[in-house]
């Protein structure tokens, strides 16, 4: 299929738009699901559409189709218009063309080698059976995804920016069982290892290790103790810590929380709009950046989808609340400085604040020199459970697997380590930050927010941190 | 649309696929409006139109799927064409899929459930006239979805539903708020008004000063709106029967007759709401209704024809996922109006937030109280309370 989409800019007509844009993605993508050395899901995607947004009188309308016809195309733009006029009296805030700049340019995502994902079925296949290899071990799983996804986005202005992305996912998971209980190990919890890659990311030698290991941890806690309860010092993985960033620095900081749009759904957020520039968020190691700029991150890019260039910032600087993920239209409503970061899942929603990349910035101290200034603590890696508050401030995590702290060695396991904190105050206990060595890069396909609901691509990085007196528990 | 994809799939098995490529063929489209509302007024506004085919297609016990959009007859057969030449050139590599599953001969169905909607230019005018003074926000969606399957033999699916919901709390200045949802068969702008004016009384409880819980036990009144969400707890793993055979369900323990539920919770997959179709992806059809729990008992899993073949048992049309699609708890012998009277001093708890396994062998789950929870003493509202986070097991709370 052949289509420009700056030729179908050009065949609209417009009858009140003052301004309109098009929106085009095209998604390729192919998935691999195989459990206990059979397949489940072997799948191809093709995904293509367009979104249409117009600003009559200073609101805007929008209307999607993936039926790229003009007469498709052109009545999708009259539905917009008359959306934005019926909006006209009752809209909550009044917008123009600088919330839409004019930008051009292009990004291109790493990838070393392009390939087909069914030349590496055999792998899944390998990885399952590897993953199954024991008796105690109910499943054994494998899944493969390889995603390549195309925008161009072009407005009556002069807009004219081209993204192209691939990106990889593996998962890889084991659950061990016996009469009570069952537990499951995953390589860097749901759909961590996620970035952008070409093929070159489903690599043989380190996916086997990684199921042999995989394998043995999960029957490894099956036989393990509980996790203790009490308050201590509590190490966490990078592989957890992207949940913990994800949750209760992410989401309070997004500014269409703050301002209240998503309080009948996702929820709101305990920062005010006068916490910026005031609120001590975290310690002073805290560190916390913005950033889609790096590359091979999962939520890497070079405009947002309103074509605002992207580049990194600081949002948490030593500690106190600097900057919040607000995007161009955040910025008007606010007055607080934001981010690129007015993102879609794809073609057929309209931009809302979102994350990207969000990341902690490495500190100084090497991992061993961590557990070694711990007399009695605990180390968590792996999020597998979640759930917080609606204004982001009480949580409750859980992870896979813990290892106990004892006189600055790390000693036995426990399964079902769980914690609870309220976001402030958590982050407020930080007293030690890894150095780059400890960096973990993770991402997720499965961020879930807005109305209509929209999941989309965010990447954490994140050394390994520690915190002091945490509440922890374990399981029944 | 209907006669679209029929057309589609009579091209696609006349001219594409051969006698040996057993192709199921699936349709999902919708036609929606979606305006999203802050304080009373209009954040975002437009429109989402689009339609989608899958295909399954089995051919010497390899199984593939792909999914394109549904535009034109003559690409979207182009489309289909592609995939299905992928598939012929990659077959060899692909392995043997022992719980492949062919398409089956039934007699077609077709449920049409039509509606009225208010016209999508007025909606932003109802709103405001009718919440003038309030902090209202949230998002009305509406429209007609569409789904349909095909199948070789000639049989084939339709389900055509028209909805809307309006999605919405009322916020006061102290940040407590109400949770509602407007939504009936056709939308009604008296009945509309009906409920903001009722639920505008609800608002006086709000106001007064939170009572701060400590942690602890409660006697607790859960809202049909916040049991839903318990309820939908149930709907993932819980009677998959790959979850329970690989031991992933956190009902094993109700299986195995290892822990109870409580002798007044019953559960269903009842498709006689009319919200989702009730075949399946691959054209099975689902019997009206299932009992999957009894009086406290475990009735029946949901079994989808890859399982049935895995675990040698008999699929009762269950979706690939195992899902439960349409879950109905019948109502007991409480009546609503008698509610606060019988709960006497204890928490009402009108919605959930952000639930979640903490434990799965043990159903174990955690989540927050949001919104307008409130403390009640002798049958009375006194306060709302602070948002409280709860971890307990679906065997204690059922």
């Amino acid at each position: 299929m052949n289509f420009s989409v700056t030729k179908a800019l050009t065949a609209l007509t417009p009858r009140k738009a003052d301004w309109f844009s098009l929106r085009y993605m095209n998604t390729r993508s192919q998935i691999c699901s195989v459990r206990n050395g059979h397949p489940e899901h072997i799948f191809s995607n093709l995904d293509t559409g367009v979104m249409i947004e117009v600003l009559v009188n200073d609101v805007f309308g929008y209307a999607c189709t993936n039926n790229l016809s003009t007469t498709s195309l052109q009545a999708a733009l009259l539905r917009a218009e008359r959306d934005a006029l019926a909006a006209q009296p009752f809209a909550l805030n009044r917008f123009s063309q600088a919330q839409r700049p004019a930008s051009k340019g292009e990004y291109k995502s790493p990838k070393e080698r392009d390939g087909n994902l069914l030349d590496h079925i055999d792998l899944a296949v390998e990885l399952s059976q590897k993953l199954k290899s024991h008796n105690a071990i109910v499943a054994g799983i494998a899944d493969f995804t390889l995603e390549t996804y195309n925008t161009e986005f072009v407005s009556s202005s002069g807009a004219s920016v081209f993204q192209t992305a691939t990106d990889t996912i593996v998962d890889l998971r084991a659950t061990a069982a016996n009469a009570t209980d069952s537990q499951t190990r995953t390589l860097c919890g749901m759909r961590g290892h996620s970035k952008q890659a070409g093929i070159e990311s489903f690599e043989r030698n380190f996916l086997l290790e990684n199921a042999e290991r995989i394998r043995e941890e999960s029957i490894e806690l099956l036989l393990s103790p509980q996790c203790p309860e009490g308050k201590k010092k509590v190490v966490i993985a990078p592989s957890q810590m992207m949940l913990q960033i994800h949750e209760s620095i992410g989401h309070p900081l997004e500014m269409d929380r703050i301002l209240g749009d998503e309080r009948a759904y996702a929820g709101a957020s305990f920062v005010k709009l006068d916490d910026f520039g005031k609120l001590q968020y975290g310690s002073p190691l805290l560190n916390v950046t913005f950033d889609p700029t790096i590359s091979g991150e999962f939520a890497s890019y070079g405009f947002d989808d309103i074509g605002d260039p992207a580049k990194k910032e600081f949002i948490i600087k030593d500690g106190v609340l600097v900057r919040a993920l607000g995007g161009l239209e955040s910025q008007l409503r606010s007055g607080i400085p934001g981010v690129a970061n007015s993102r879609a899942c794809s073609w057929n929603r309209a931009p809302i604040d979102r994350m990207a990349n969000l990341n902690i910035e490495p500190g100084t101290s090497n991992f061993n020199d961590i557990i070694a200034s711990i007399e009695d603590g605990i180390f968590m890696e792996c999020n597998r459970s979640w759930s917080i508050d609606d204004y982001r401030n009480k949580f409750q995590f859980g992870c896979e697997y813990g290892k106990l702290i004892k006189n600055g060695k790390l000693t036995g396991t426990v399964k079902n380590p769980n914690y609870r904190g309220i976001s402030v105050p958590f982050w407020n206990s930080l007293y030690m930050v890894g150095n780059a060595s400890t960096m973990g890069v993770f991402g997720t396909p499965n961020c879930g927010k807005g109305e209509p609901n929209q999941c989309v691509r965010v990447g954490h990085a994140s050394p390994v941190c520690a915190f002091c007196d945490i509440e922890i528990f374990g399981g029944l | 649309m209907k006669k679209q994809f029929e057309l589609l799939a009579q091209h696609v098995y006349a001219q594409i696929t051969n006698a040996s490529e057993d192709l199921i063929l699936n349709f999902d489209a919708e036609k929606s409006q979606f305006i999203r509302f802050n304080h009373g007024h209009v954040r975002q506004t437009g429109t989402v139109e689009q339609a989608f085919i899958t295909g399954k297609i089995v051919k010497e016990g390899k199984t593939y799927f792909f999914r394109c959009p549904f535009s034109s007859q003559e690409e979207t057969a182009e489309f289909i064409k592609t995939e299905i030449e992928n598939f012929r050139i990659a077959h060899h590599k692909l392995p043997m899929d022992p719980y492949a599953t062919k398409s089956i001969h039934s007699h077609s169905i077709c449920d049409m459930y039509p509606a009225t909607l208010p016209n999508a230019e007025d909606i932003p005018a109802i709103v405001n006239r009718v919440v003038p003074e309030l902090d209202f926000v949230g998002i009305y969606g509406g429209g007609t979805s569409f789904r349909g399957v095909s199948f070789p033999s000639g049989t084939r699916h339709w389900f055509e539903t028209t909805t809307f919901s309006l999605d919405y709390s009322i916020y006061l200045a102290n940040g407590r708020a109400i949770r509602s949802t407007y939504s009936e068969k056709n939308w009604n702008t008296t009945n509309f008004e009906k409920q903001i004016a009722t639920e505008k009384q609800q608002i006086s409880a709000l106001e007064q000063p939170i009572k701060k819980l400590e942690r602890g036990n409660y006697r607790c009144y859960i809202c049909p709106s916040a049991a839903s969400e318990l309820v939908a707890m149930q709907t993932g793993n819980c009677f998959s029967e790959q979850a329970l055979q690989q031991k992933e369900s956190p009902f094993c323990k109700l299986l195995e007759n290892q822990k109870p539920l409580s002798p007044l919770f019953s559960l269903s997959e009842d498709f006689s709401t009319g919200l989702v179709p009730r075949f399946n992806s691959i054209g099975e059809v689902s019997p009206q209704k299932i009992e999957l729990v009894a009086n406290g008992k475990f009735k029946a899993s949901l079994i989808g024809s890859r399982s049935a073949k895995e675990y040698q048992k008999q699929t009762n049309g269950a979706e690939v996922s195992e899902n439960v699609r349409s879950p109905v708890m019948p109502p007991g012998n409480l009546d609503a109006e008698k509610a606060l009277e019988t709960l006497g001093t204890g928490i009402y708890i009108s919605a959930l937030h952000y639930l979640n396994y903490s434990d799965v062998p043990n159903a174990r789950i955690t989540g927050m109280t949001r919104y307008s929870c409130l403390w009640v003493e002798n049958g009375k509202f006194v306060a709302p309370i602070n948002d409280l986070r709860f971890d307990d097991s679906l065997y204690s709370l059922f």
